[in-house]
């Protein structure tokens, strides 16, 4: 090699640059191979706790979404006033300033007027906009924030009850230590999402090592494939199949962890015959039958052992009972034989997996990790998408749920974990912390949440401020309110004293991802003004007057991609803490810009950069020394430098992390088996609901909206969806949808390489039917046929035949069915599931607001299908 | 890891564990030792942002409070000057926590409203900001 070829060679570009993968919301480290301005390869960075070096087919296949020649590289003005399905907007193209100079007058407008008017939006695939947004929002001064169905589909119930029973966003078993793990609806190791490709590699060793994996499921899909043993359940039942278990472990095979109960739930609290807890009258709080004393005492005052579990007592001549006496009799009329019919599960089944849950519980077993000895309940009940995206939605979660708590198995060794919801912080700074705490009744409140509206305790139902009603519903999250085909009607008849005017919209696609798209688009034809940041003119984008092209996940920067630590990228289980960043890797094509600078140039126009500087400063929970001051202008760069330093200290900001990547230290056992080392009760009776109920009721029902009150009873109970109430002997069967593997929602299918994986695969992109079931109704494989509902929304697809989903049910993987010019790879490729869910009030859970995402259809042969 | 034991209640394995009990946050106690001692009045500047600004309402807005005041001092006193929607909007029901806003003094975050307000050498800087964020995924 001559000299001039070697110092070619040491001039070249070629470096391994650490960041973080944005196809899903798992957010696995990567390291991305970048040769002279090209990327060329991406892989998973051994050196951080999120993926540990390994990688999806997603996450590999990044380098097409962003090479793809269809990005949006310039802003967009719509030229066409008129908005609707398939009208063209006449896209111009507009400069940066044209394009700031309009929406900072449109917005200076609103914030004069009503900041309620604004409404923000977007996806909850990629992480990045959390932060920038929810603070823009807050500074803003609007309530009206929303994540389209990322939130309405499946957080509702799971986010909810994770966060009152473990303080973390989701649940997921202790892999390393787990024996018998029972998932319903769920795919935690086996999919997208919650640290995917950590949990990938954790599923998989726990099932070489010998752990058990049974999946209760109505397709036998990702999770079930690699189970132990797969249980097909009619859709939408969950709850009855895991209430008639809990009444076996209860009643029949009295298997459950009393000190448990005694210690860390309100099990021995005394429910008096208004459902709500028997007070103090001195101290108002909660009293148990001390049976040392054999008398009520403040629970505070009691030791656990002397709590009265079971039991009739009078206290000052009211009759009561402890909440789990309530429980145990309440759970008698689920046999195992009613779990049958209404589930479909064999009696014997259900009797089977109940007796092995509670015996592989191994109550009142100890085992000691890193030195520290700790309970051991080596089995966990996991619930998830599937089973809460109903209107039963609350009860079906937590009847699930409630199976770890009666035998103990809630965040000791090998049981059901938390996300990761106590942190001490870094060895040096002791920054991040978060450790859940008791309020007055000694129910655990989180240490963190995602946003600023805690699952617990609720807050009292008042008259709404919020577009989606969530004040009068306060058990919901996210609603389906801001798209509703009623919500007009609602609004008027609970008094909302504004409407919204302006949609800025960050990455989400509205039309494929919350219901039907004629209501969805009604919903967004009727908004006067709309700014969409996205990377193509998806469906969503094209009713926007304006859309701004944003940078893609290989040329953004980030200074918290793995951060709250309890959300869903960090694995649970011991290990390591990594603290991520993600960096650009790539320069901006064209006029593409960072969303979070162009928040912060809009602030500056709008004349809100104070208030911004302020809600950062809030939001990061910056140390007094790097707080952003005044109305003083920060580029994005010094707002992660100051995160991270006050994170981290001072030598360890952005430049560090973008040589590094990662911030990793180890965990500790007091950490992720946190429950026995704090003074917290958990609720197995939900009391508050009661009240709830009776508060929503008293603002509604003399508005003409009944509340059904048999949704806000104190223990769970198996509520039947529409789809089971439907008679109509053509409609025969549940129609569901299922996150495919392949794809993150509507988001990838614009991927060439996945939608090449895609149409090799022979379901992502096809409607699933049993096929001893099909046959007999003369379907094949490869058939086109519609799939209507009783109110004739349809669907048309290819038929394919399987034996591994329920006979009753059919399955389509969500969200395909595109039909953007601007997004040419996705158009016309697979199914468009939500094309057949209303939404309306009939249709949602009426305690928090979770759309039913089940309905019964029948299948009739179609023509001309491509 | 090792084998543990059996027939052993699931509460005695910590039983008398301190682990997080002594690891109170030192933020904690950094604004306990700067109460204001007895009998001097504190002056406080308040400043609103997002929703709570109010164009009608001077900010910061200036308050003097009594010795040993605490946040839910300072958001009472602001509660009387700018109406019950203002404390409805910042403190939970129980009067004790902040749902969705968050509150700093002197730039530090104040955990509750019974947190003391700590002395300054000129006024105290509170600070209130709402958040009404949801979430999903």
């Amino acid at each position: 090699m001559n000299a001039g070829a070697t110092e070619y060679e040491t001039r070249r570009d070629d470096q391994w640059v650490p960041s973080t993968c944005a196809l899903c919301y798992g957010t696995c480290s990567i390291l991305v191979h970048r040769v002279d301005g090209t990327a060329i390869k991406i892989e998973g960075n051994p050196e951080s706790a999120l993926g540990k070096g390994r990688l999806c087919g997603k996450g590999v296949s990044g380098l097409m979404s962003h090479y793809d020649p269809n990005r949006l590289t310039v802003p967009l003005r719509r030229t066409n006033p008129k908005k609707g399905i398939g009208v063209n907007p006449g896209w111009k193209e507009i400069s940066w300033d044209e394009a700031l100079d309009e929406i900072a007058t449109v917005l200076k407008q609103v914030r004069a007027d009503d900041p309620r008017k604004l409404l923000i939006q977007r996806t909850t695939t990629v992480l990045a906009a959390r932060t920038p947004l929810l603070t823009f929002g807050a500074a803003f001064g609007t309530p009206n924030m929303s994540t389209s169905g990322g939130g309405l589909h499946c957080g509702n119930g799971a986010h909810l009850i994770s966060g009152i029973m473990h303080s973390s966003w989701s649940i997921v078993p202790d892999f390393e230590h787990c024996n018998y793990a029972i998932y319903f609806g769920a795919s935690k190791g086996h999919g997208a999402g919650h640290a995917s490709s950590s949990n990938m590699k954790l599923a998989a060793d726990a099932r070489a090592r010998g752990m058990k994996m049974v999946v209760v499921d109505p397709m036998c899909n990702y999770a079930s494939a690699k189970a132990t043993e797969w249980v097909p359940i009619r859709v939408g039942t969950d709850a009855a199949l895991a209430l008639a278990m809990c009444n076996m472990i209860v009643n029949e095979l009295n298997a459950c962890d009393g000190p448990y109960l005694q210690a860390r739930t309100n099990a021995p609290y005394l429910i008096g015959p208004d459902k709500l807890y028997v007070r103090d009258a001195q101290s108002n709080k909660p009293l148990v039958w001390d049976t040392s004393a054999n008398a009520a005492r403040p629970f505070s005052d009691v030791d656990a052992e002397n709590m009265a579990l079971e039991g009739d007592f009078a206290v000052n001549g009211v009759a009561c009972q402890p909440a789990f006496q309530k429980l145990k009799d309440h759970l008698k009329k689920f046999t195992p034989e009613w779990g049958e019919k209404v589930s479909t599960v064999p009696a014997a089944t259900i009797r089977r997996l109940g007796s092995e849950f509670a015996r592989e519980a191994r109550v009142g077993s100890t085992i000691v990790v890193q030195g520290v000895k700790l309970p051991y309940r080596p089995v966990a009940a996991i619930a998830f998408r599937g089973s809460q995206g109903h209107m039963n939605s609350v009860y079906n979660f937590l009847a699930v749920d409630l199976l770890n708590h009666l035998v103990g198995a809630a965040d000791v060794v090998g049981s059901c974990l938390g996300f990761n919801p106590t942190c001490e912080g870094h060895p040096d700074t002791g920054r991040p912390y978060h450790v859940p705490s008791a309020d007055a009744d000694g129910i655990m409140k989180v240490g963190m949440w995602v946003g600023y509206h805690l699952p617990y305790p609720p807050d009292k139902p008042r008259m709404p401020d919020k577009m989606g009603l969530q004040d009068l519903f306060p058990m919901g999250m996210c609603s389906p309110f801001l798209e509703s085909d009623d919500q007009e009607e609602f609004w008027q008849k609970f008094e909302l004293p504004y409407r919204s005017e302006v949609l800025i919209n960050w990455g989400s696609n509205l039309l494929l991802a919350i219901a039907n798209s004629e209501s969805v688009a009604r919903a967004l034809s009727n908004l006067k003004f709309m700014v969409s940041f996205d990377l193509f003119l998806t469906e969503t984008s094209d009713f926007a007057d304006i859309v701004l092209p944003d940078l893609g996940y290989l040329q953004q920067l980030d200074s918290r991609t793995s951060f709250p630590f309890f959300f869903c990228s960090m694995p649970g289980g011991m290990g390591d803490w990594s603290w991520t960043i993600r960096q650009p890797v790539l320069p901006p094509e064209g006029k593409q810009r960072a969303f979070q600078e162009v928040l912060m140039e809009l602030s500056d126009r709008i004349g809100f950069r104070a208030d911004y500087n302020a809600a950062y400063n809030a939001t990061l929970n910056l140390t007094p020394e790097y707080r952003l001051q005044g109305d003083r202008r920060y580029t994005w760069e010094q707002i992660c430098d100051a995160e991270l330093k006050s994170t981290f200290g001072t030598q360890h900001g952005l430049e560090w992390f973008k040589k590094h990547g990662v911030m990793s230290w180890p965990k500790k056992p007091e950490e992720i088996y946190w429950r026995p080392f704090l003074d917290v009760r958990v609720p197995i009776y939900w009391d508050f609901l009661v009240s709830i109920g009776e508060q929503t009721a008293a603002i509604a029902e003399p508005r003409g909206l009944k509340i059904p009150r048999e949704y806000y009873e104190p223990l769970p109970d198996f509520l039947p969806c529409l789809s089971h109430c439907c008679n109509k002997n053509e409609f025969e069967f549940f129609a569901f949808y299922y996150r495919d593997s392949i794809h993150t929602n509507s988001y990838t299918m614009q991927n060439a390489w996945l939608d090449e994986t895609a149409q090799l695969d022979p379901y992502s992109y096809t409607i699933a039917v049993n096929a001893d079931v099909g046959k007999s109704k003369g379907l094949r494989d490869g058939a086109p046929v519609w799939v209507e509902t009783e109110t004739g929304r349809k669907v048309k697809g290819r038929v394919k035949l399987m034996q591994g989903i329920h006979p009753e049910g059919l399955g389509i993987a969500a969200c395909a069915g595109h039909w953007a010019d601007g997004m040419p790879v996705a158009k016309g490729k697979g199914i468009a599931y939500n094309e057949l869910l209303e939404i309306d009030w009939d249709h949602v859970s009426p305690v928090n607001l979770n759309l039913d995402l089940c309905v019964k259809v029948k299948v009739t042969p179609a023509e001309g299908v491509q | 890891m090792e084998d543990g034991e059996t027939n052993v209640r699931w509460d005695a394995v910590a039983r008398g564990n301190t682990y997080w009990s002594s690891r109170r946050r030192s933020d904690d106690s950094a604004a306990v030792s700067r109460v204001a001692s007895t009998g001097e009045p504190v002056d406080v500047q308040v400043w609103l942002f997002g929703r709570m600004a109010n164009p009608d309402v001077a900010n910061p807005v200036p308050l003097r409070l009594a010795a040993g005041c605490t946040v839910r001092d300072v958001i009472d006193e602001l509660g009387r000057r700018l109406g019950p929607d203002f404390l409805r909007s910042v403190l939970s029901e129980s009067g004790e926590t902040f749902n969705t806003c968050r509150v700093f003094l002197e730039g530090e975050a104040a955990r509750d409203a019974a947190v003391p307000i700590p002395k300054a050498s000129a006024a105290t800087s509170v600070e209130i900001i709402l958040f009404r964020e949801i979430e999903g995924g």
